[in-house]
């Protein structure tokens, strides 16, 4: 056998997927951005720096395929993606010919629309919520009344690992290959009761071998994030200059899973394994009792009467209650905590 | 840094690198950097050519004020391990080769200010000298004007970035209307594009004519025998009597790896050629950029050519579309040009041999190989039977199908003939019948190393001319002292030291004449 050659011949063709942060309610207020963060530079910074990024991404290649999906207020929505390039047999000639105009190997050789895309998109997606939002007005005062806006961020991971199954199963019934990958851009501060399908989410990319990479651009640090990026061996940055943002995401982001093999990512300075609290929306270091179904952890044991009427199932099948006295079920070893950071 | 003399065109070429960043390594400096000055389109074609991760070095550092990083700061970014310092001064040296990026050394004074010294072919040498060293010395820096045009680009989202704009806009609707009826649609032009790449390759084959005579077909000025032979592919007795070539007559060893690569590689070898002939007649910085720009251009899709394009630049397009790489129609008097799936794929990225790339012409896959050997190919196209004729022994032909065997002998004629075991092991990967690629390895293990073993089985045994030294006397430093004198001059090729014998070079023996009789006097007398 020839030696095989380590570096060269590989391509470095990748899906990317970017969840952009677009939630209104965490843009509107200027609460957890701190000074000089992206985050404090606005939404429209932001996403000029991503298109900025993506541009850059298709120059790299032209089989790179990006998917934009915009996490805001009410869910996640597609602002861009990429043709698959992939022909179904189910195809007529008249899908066929539609996508012809784009088409070398399902792409143009520089994906010119994105930027313009993105923001089209965008200001429809703006457009709808005022119109709907003299019906919808009571609901979203209700919302805004608990603590600060979240955005779901859990519900867009899934969605993205969804995509690289549906990309990967059809590009394997064409014999291609691609090597997907995440970025999620978050601005405002993880939702606590997003904690279980964010770990799920979590551990099949992990399956998947598809690294998250995760910006925090708020003023505090994300531990969803960093856990995400630590698990799944992305990148986790939460850049300290709100301008340069743009070569942050060239500096990381924007490195295919063969550069890592070669090039290092950002070190991760301490990450935040700290699970949360089903009742009360915190992280919690001691893990007082667990539910096994659903996998719940509670910090105090006052508590699992009212948990009980969150899940309105008898008693005994669901709670397993442990006196306190006894021993502590905590939660998978939860080392020191995080570092001070300076 | 010391200079090399003449430097060959094995010095420059790099064996790793594709066509596109072998012929960009072997223009001028002066003519290169005026390209990257006067075009974005080649500075976004050779930022795509280079490898991963001298991609990431250069938008890493397009975006940094002054563009340029030290040495040892660039080391925190490598990865711990001796592979990646391998990759990075690899990719370092290959940026360096296409002039991307330049070396910066103590006291600010580029590198390239004894730039008349240095010769073409030692660009980007000095970072593997580095990876010998251990460390990378002084500044790396991107050029400015490559960098300015990397952020245009990316900055303008790759729109508006030619001065006069670009594309075929402007023109009155019922104008528009008629160029969009005009426009064939994919299938036409994709069967265009491959029929017109088959005529060629077939002509360099010699089974067909149909370039043979310029401007028989279109009025075109290209003679693509010229083209091959210029470019190595063909001798230059092939182009005589053409009644009566035999197949594959003239064709060089080069023209056989030619055939087995992909389309994509295919194109660019051919248009490096052209404009390497181009830049004697004409302003060659202009077509070369024009034939960059149009590899960007989207293909089924109409570009305005009367009264936008330059002589050159229409003269280029005319001989692109006697190659296949574009198509032209004309509405009413005013002609237009769409670029094919040939001409597109052309800066899609570092070249893969894995057979992905989708826009190559003939990535559709239609060779079965079988355990036993046998090659069933579905295809009714003469070049891809051609190609196969090469190295499988043919059995059949039917309509649709080719079926062949690979021999011991037909594989070895291929060998002889100057291709390589891995290219065909790379051909049938590549071209992989949709249904076996499915399985991985889609061409079974026990063939491929069969192919290897074949090849080494060539080399067993090697011949060279030698002339015999014996007959030394049985003590003292005569003998020693042949033996290493014919070391040094590179000549030894077998050597006894109990019988004190040594076979030297035949055509060495001339040189050695003198040298052994020198010594014998100071030496073998005692």
């Amino acid at each position: 056998m020839p030696e095989p050659r380590d570096d060269d011949v590989t391509d470095d063709r990748s899906l990317l997927i970017v969840l952009v942060e677009t939630n209104p309610r965490t843009w509107e207020t200027s609460e957890g951005k701190g000074e000089g963060t992206p985050a404090s530079r606005g939404l429209s910074s932001v996403l000029g720096a991503t298109i900025t990024f993506l541009n850059a991404f298709f120059a790299l290649n032209q089989q790179n395929r990006a998917v934009v999906v915009a996490v805001h207020g009410d869910g996640c929505h597609y602002l861009y993606t990429s043709p698959l390039g992939v022909e179904t047999d189910e195809d007529g000639d008249e899908a066929e010919d539609a996508r012809w105009a784009n088409k070398v190997g399902g792409l143009d050789p520089l994906q010119s629309e994105a930027g313009p895309t993105i923001l089209r998109r965008l200001g429809e997606l703006n457009a709808a919520e005022t119109g709907s939002s003299a019906t919808g007005a009571k609901r979203d005062k209700a919302d805004s009344d608990d603590g600060p806006a979240t955005s779901p961020f859990a519900g867009a991971l899934s969605l993205a690992l969804c995509y690289c199954n549906r990309a990967q199963a059809l590009e394997n019934a064409a014999g291609l290959r691609s090597k997907p990958r995440i970025l999620c851009l978050q601005a405002s501060q993880d939702n606590p009761t997003d904690y279980i399908p964010m770990m799920n989410a979590i551990f099949s990319a992990q399956r998947q071998s598809i690294p998250v990479d995760a910006f925090a651009l708020g003023e505090h640090d994300s531990p969803f994030m960093q856990q995400a990026a630590h698990i799944t061996r992305g990148a986790y940055v939460k850049p300290t200059l709100g301008d340069g943002l743009l070569q942050y995401l060239l500096s990381t982001a924007v490195m295919d899973l063969r550069s890592r093999a070669f090039l290092k990512l950002p070190a991760a300075r301490g990450v935040d394994f700290r699970a949360s609290c089903f009742c009360h929306n915190g992280p919690s270091s001691v893990g007082l009792r667990v539910l096994r179904l659903p996998l719940r952890l509670l910090r105090r044991s006052s508590r699992v009467r009212h948990v009980r009427h969150h899940i309105r199932r008898p008693r005994r099948s669901i709670i397993d209650v442990i006196d306190p006295s006894s021993r502590a079920i905590s939660p998978p070893r939860p080392p020191a905590r995080p570092p001070a950071r300076a | 840094m010391d200079v090399n003399g003449p430097s060959t065109s094995h010095a420059r070429a790099h064996p790793s690198d594709g066509a596109f960043v072998t012929f960009l390594s072997t223009l001028k400096d002066d003519s290169l950097d005026e390209l990257y000055e006067s075009s974005v389109w080649a500075v976004l074609a050779a930022l795509r050519a280079c490898d991963a991760i001298g991609k990431q070095i250069v938008l890493r550092l397009s975006f940094v004020s002054g563009g340029s990083i030290a040495g040892a700061e660039l080391e925190r970014w490598i990865a711990d391990g001796d592979a990646g310092r391998r990759a990075t001064a690899r990719a370092l040296g290959r940026l360096s080769r296409v002039r991307a990026i330049e070396r910066v050394v103590d006291g600010g004074e580029a590198r390239e200010a004894n730039a008349m010294e240095v010769d073409v072919g030692t660009r980007g040498r000095d970072f593997e000298e580095d990876l010998e060293r251990g460390s990378f010395v002084g500044t790396i820096r991107v050029r400015p004007a490559f960098a300015a045009h990397v952020r245009r680009a990316l900055e303008r989202g790759f729109v508006g970035l030619d001065a006069d704009g670009g594309g075929a806009e402007g023109g009155d609707d019922v104008v528009e209307l008629e160029v969009e009826k005009k426009v064939p649609d994919r299938a036409t032009l994709s069967a265009y594009a491959k029929s017109k790449w088959e005529d060629l390759l077939l002509t360099l084959t010699g089974a067909s004519d149909a370039f043979s005579k310029p401007g028989s077909k279109v009025s075109g000025r290209l003679d693509a025998q010229a083209l091959f032979r210029a470019a190595g592919l063909t001798t230059s007795d092939a182009s005589g009597d053409k009644k009566a070539r035999k197949r594959n007559a003239g064709v060089t060893a080069e023209g056989f790896r030619f055939l087995l690569t992909t389309a994509q590689e295919q194109v660019w070898v051919l248009l490096t050629q052209y404009i390497r002939d181009e830049s004697r007649t004409a302003s060659a910085t202009s077509a070369i950029s024009f034939l960059l720009r149009l590899t960007f251009q989207r293909p089924g899709r109409a570009y305005a050519m009367t009264g936008v394009l330059s002589d050159t630049e229409q003269d280029v397009v005319r001989d692109l579309t006697h190659l296949g790489l574009l198509y032209t129609f004309d509405v009413k008097k005013r002609w237009y040009y769409v670029p094919t799936l040939l001409s597109s794929g052309l800066s899609g990225g570092f070249a893969s041999d894995d057979g992905d790339n989708r826009a190559m012409v003939s990535a559709e896959g239609h060779v079965i190989v079988e355990t036993n050997y046998r090659v069933y190919a579905y295809t009714s196209s003469l070049v891809e039977m051609e190609i196969l004729r090469l190295f499988t022994r043919a059995d059949y032909r039917l309509p649709n199908l080719y079926v062949g065997m690979l021999t011991r002998e037909s594989v070895q004629n291929a060998l002889r003939a100057g291709v390589d075991a891995e290219q065909i092991v790379a051909y049938l990967r590549a071209h992989a019948h949709k249904q076996v690629r499915k399985k991985k390895p889609s061409v079974p293990g026990t063939v491929c190393d069969q192919i290897r073993l074949w090849a080494r089985d060539m080399m067993r045994v090697r011949s060279d001319e030698c002339v015999l030294y014996c007959d030394f006397p049985p003590v003292g430093g005569f003998y020693n002292a042949v033996v290493a004198e014919a070391t040094k001059r590179g000549a030894l090729l077998w050597r006894d030291d109990i019988g004190r014998k040594l076979t030297v070079r035949a055509d060495a023996h001339e040189a050695m004449k003198p040298v052994v009789a020198a010594l014998k006097q100071s030496l073998g007398d005692t």
